[in-house]
């Protein structure tokens, strides 16, 4: 079959469906990735063959475009601050813990909650937009038999009501749906409908399959009738040139701490300070602390203590392995990269969806979770991280409930057999000889 | 499993065993490529962690005091001009002496090239502990660390058939120049590998010897990344003629081969067809400008072009031809390379494309063009196309193989 890979412009988006098409390619299928074109280097280092959609400049022309600015700086939490305004109420509660399974529960989610997740689907509607037409344009020439899309490249549905193919749509790796298109509603919120009613089409918000390489144990149910193919997650955190220190096995239990860019960025200085606290808890026990992080991460956190390994732009699966804990962002390819090898995992979040898998995996015994804002300040702070990384070294409970979501994981039909029943759905007839199963749609 | 893959540093050895390695990442396997820091580049683009060893080929060529400079233009002189046997790779004595020498050089190149890795590449395998050296058989220092650390070693095959034996220049000897590159370490020569992976073909490989431990695997097209063209996202208005001379043979021998793919250009545009031409950024600039209609792609991998073409012209190098067998797409080959001439022998055998040598192939446009159009308008070569197509994927899938190297490792 041809198989139709777009992706949210956005790298992350982009790696968790890479095991999947290197899949795809070795079941004799025909893969294409289409996504902006400030994706193609991602989508050339992962081997695959990158076809661009959308303005050369990316996001920043289509919000250009769009007259949006997309500065999207969320307010910074501020410890006994004055609260009054509304801008400051708003953002207290997007910050301030956000109701207890929220993905399975989002009648719990306040107003100002749900705006917050609104607002994310109105960037993924500016996005989406400006793509739109180039990716129905390659669907009308190419004629895949399925689009597979991730659910923040609101292009894909709309090329896909356009057009007629099939979609599929995946998940990071977070639990939940990552529902930005209804933001946890019934409705489509109100840019996505926008996306479809002026091209004259009804909006869809239901795809015809999920593919989902979140674990049982950390996922959330589906809601009923959603017709979902589990997918072992394959950590795939880019290419790149290993280490020769990683060669040999470390004298000291390694502990990796590892911040995603996104994020560090968008939590600004609270984030450097916990940075900080974070490798001093380490540099207090006996371990050999190893900073992997992105060379723009590098640059904003400045001069590091001694002792601290530092890691630029490597895939973090290459380090994992040799790592007793790992110490994070909740990032969804850092949680599942970490539950996939079986490392014992401590998620430090901001809410909303970064706080998901951390405490999901935390449930399983695997890692334990903490918001932010649980943390105190200063050497107090410290301490209590130094207390959490010494528990998932200490605790064998620990180190066996990773186990266990590592085997879980290894359990789940691998991105291969995911290919086929996916090739099983859209392609029926080729499949005759082994049972039918008909199309979702 | 920790999976130490190590190629020869030269993309035609590297691409071919991506899919065996692709499928070891999703296995849940380690995998490093230990490659010359020349082919990181490469490797990085294939989605896969690499692990330089040595200095670069110039480098090692140059502590070994031999003068290597690419032969450009020149290369077709130096290969003895003699026609190669019928079947050469099955019946090496069939081989002149100067034949074999040919081989022999190859031979010195390679040992001087895993010389000067071979510390490193060792020293790799043991401090990461991997569990299996997989190679090919122009990366001298594979079997050398297999060897010297007691480890199982897969040498793989690039789709060409025969063993590809620079090792031995297809003799009983070894190339002297190899059991030294034991002896450092103590051992005494691996000649045989634990396993072999064969991507090659049913019907276009040989026999293999009855005891040979032999690990076929199903050939999946890979030729490198790319940025594809808006056009190839269009079902072609006429039949499309793919045509290519790979990305070696462009470099190496483009200069010499410049008036004879000029006029396979010109035969190709006296047909009702597209014309798709897949150029290395040297080929494209000695050919110059095309006419307009000719669809000129350069960095675009052939496994993202042939699936839309009727036909592929071609030197029959083995990424291209085994794309082409694999795609079921019919080949007109024009060889002027021991290697690619023995397998483009053995494709045509097959029915599914048409082989020339160079120094036999017409001159003359309309001949070369009577040849493509066979390929088009004679169903047998689109029937037994498809033949060698469904051959080829009823081989096991490389998760397959994966399984079985996983048992090797045990």
């Amino acid at each position: 079959m041809r198989v139709l890979i777009t992706t949210f412009p956005w790298t992350s988006h982009y790696l968790a469906i890479v095991p999947f098409g290197w899949a795809c390619r070795l079941a004799g299928h025909e893969v294409r990735v289409a996504a902006m074109p400030t994706m193609t280097p991602a989508v050339l280092e992962s081997g695959l063959t990158a076809v661009p959609v959308g303005p050369a400049g990316g996001p920043a022309e289509a919000f250009e475009r769009a007259g949006i600015d997309p500065r999207h700086k969320p307010p910074q939490p501020r410890r006994g601050a004055h609260r009054g305004s509304e801008r400051e109420k708003a953002a207290q509660d997007t910050l301030s813990p956000w109701p207890q399974d929220w993905p399975a529960h989002p009648e719990r989610l306040s107003d100002a909650q749900r705006e917050a997740v609104g607002r994310i689907g109105l960037f993924a509607s500016v996005i989406g937009d400006s793509q739109i037409e180039d990716l129905a344009a390659v669907v009308r020439g190419w004629r895949p038999d399925v689009l597979v899309h991730d659910g923040t490249q609101f292009a894909a549905p709309v090329a896909a009501a356009l057009t007629g193919v099939p979609t599929a749509r995946y998940l990071l790796g977070t639990p939940g749906m990552l529902r930005v298109d209804t933001a946890y509603g019934a409705a489509p919120v109100p840019a996505y409908e926008r996306l479809f009613t002026k091209r004259g089409l009804t909006p869809r918000i239901e795809p015809d399959v999920w593919i989902d390489p979140c674990p049982p144990s950390v996922q959330y149910a589906y809601p009923p009738g959603a017709d979902v193919l589990a997918m072992r997650f394959v950590p795939y955190n880019g290419a790149g040139v290993a280490p020769d220190w990683l060669r040999e096995t470390p004298a000291r239990p390694r502990v990796c701490v590892s911040w995603g860019f996104t994020e560090a960025e968008l939590s600004g200085t609270r984030m450097l300070t916990l940075f900080r606290q974070t490798l001093d808890a380490l540099l207090g026990l006996d371990v050999e602390p190893v900073l992997v992080i992105d060379p723009k991460l590098g640059e904003l956190l400045g001069e590091l203590p001694d002792g601290v390994r530092t890691v630029l732009s490597t895939p973090l699966a290459l380090v994992l392995p040799s790592c007793a804990a790992i110490v994070h962002h909740g990032g969804a390819g850092t949680t599942m990269t970490a539950s996939a090898l079986g490392v014992p995992q401590l998620a430090v979040t901001t809410p909303p969806h970064y706080a998901l898998p951390g405490f999901r995996v935390a449930g399983t015994g695997a890692g334990r979770h903490l918001r932010v804002d649980e943390i105190s300040g200063g050497a107090a702070g410290t301490a209590e991280i130094r207390g959490h990384v010494s528990a998932l070294l200490t605790e064998p409970a620990h180190r066996a409930a990773a186990t266990r979501l590592r085997d879980e994981i290894a359990g789940l039909p691998s991105p291969a057999a995911v290919a086929e029943a996916l090739a099983r759905r859209v392609r029926p007839e080729e499949h005759r000889s082994e049972g039918v199963l008909p199309c979702a749609s | 499993m920790r999976v130490l893959i190590t190629p020869f540093p030269w993309v035609p050895h590297y691409y071919p065993i991506v899919p065996f390695a692709w499928a070891c990442v999703l296995a849940g396997h380690e995998v490093r490529v230990a490659a010359m820091p020349s082919l990181t580049d490469v490797v990085t683009r294939t989605g896969l962690p690499a692990a330089p060893v040595g200095p670069d080929p110039a480098e090692a060529f140059r502590r070994a005091g031999v003068d290597f400079t690419p032969p450009r233009g020149s290369r077709r002189a130096e290969r003895p001009r003699q026609a190669w046997p019928r079947d050469w790779p099955a019946h090496p004595e069939r081989l002149s002496e100067q034949q074999r020498d040919y081989f022999r050089k190859i031979g010195l190149f390679a040992s001087l090239m895993a010389d000067a890795q071979l510390d490193d590449l060792v020293s790799l395998a043991r401090d990461w502990r991997a569990d299996v050296v997989v190679h090919d058989g122009t990366q001298f220092a594979g079997p050398v660390a297999a060897e010297a650390l007691g480890l199982p070693n897969v040498r793989y095959l690039l789709g060409y058939p025969g063993q590809l034996r620079v090792d031995t220049s297809y003799g009983k000897d070894l190339v002297p120049e190899f059991p030294p590159l034991f002896e450092r370490f103590g051992v005494a020569p691996r000649t045989e590998p634990t396993a072999w992976l064969d991507p090659s073909p049913p019907g276009v490989q040989y026999p293999w010897a009855p005891d040979a431990r032999v690990l076929a695997m199903r050939y999946v097209p890979y030729n490198g990344p790319g940025e594809l063209p808006g056009w190839l996202g269009e079902p072609p208005a006429k039949r499309r003629v793919c045509m290519t001379w790979g990305h070696t043979t462009a470099e190496w021998e483009g200069p010499a081969l410049v008036g004879f793919i000029r006029r396979t250009i010109d035969a190709v545009l006296g047909l009702d067809v597209e014309l798709v031409l897949v150029l290395s950024e040297t080929l494209r600039d000695l050919l110059g400008e095309q006419p307009a209609g000719v669809r000129v792609a350069v960095g675009v991998p052939m496994n993202a072009v042939l699936p839309s073409c009727a036909a592929v012209v071609h030197h029959a190098g083995p990424g291209t031809t085994m794309a082409a067998a694999a795609l079921g797409v019919p080949q007109l080959m024009i060889t002027n390379h021991p290697h690619n001439a023995a397998m483009a022998a053995r494709i045509a055998a097959t029915g599914a494309g048409r082989h020339l040598l160079l120094e036999e192939a017409p001159e003359g446009t309309r001949e070369i063009g009577a040849e493509v159009a066979a390929l088009l308008e004679k169903p047998s070569f689109r029937e037994d196309a498809a033949r060698l197509r469904s051959g080829i994927a009823s081989q096991p899938s490389p998760a397959d193989v994966v399984t079985r190297v996983e048992e090797l490792v045990r």
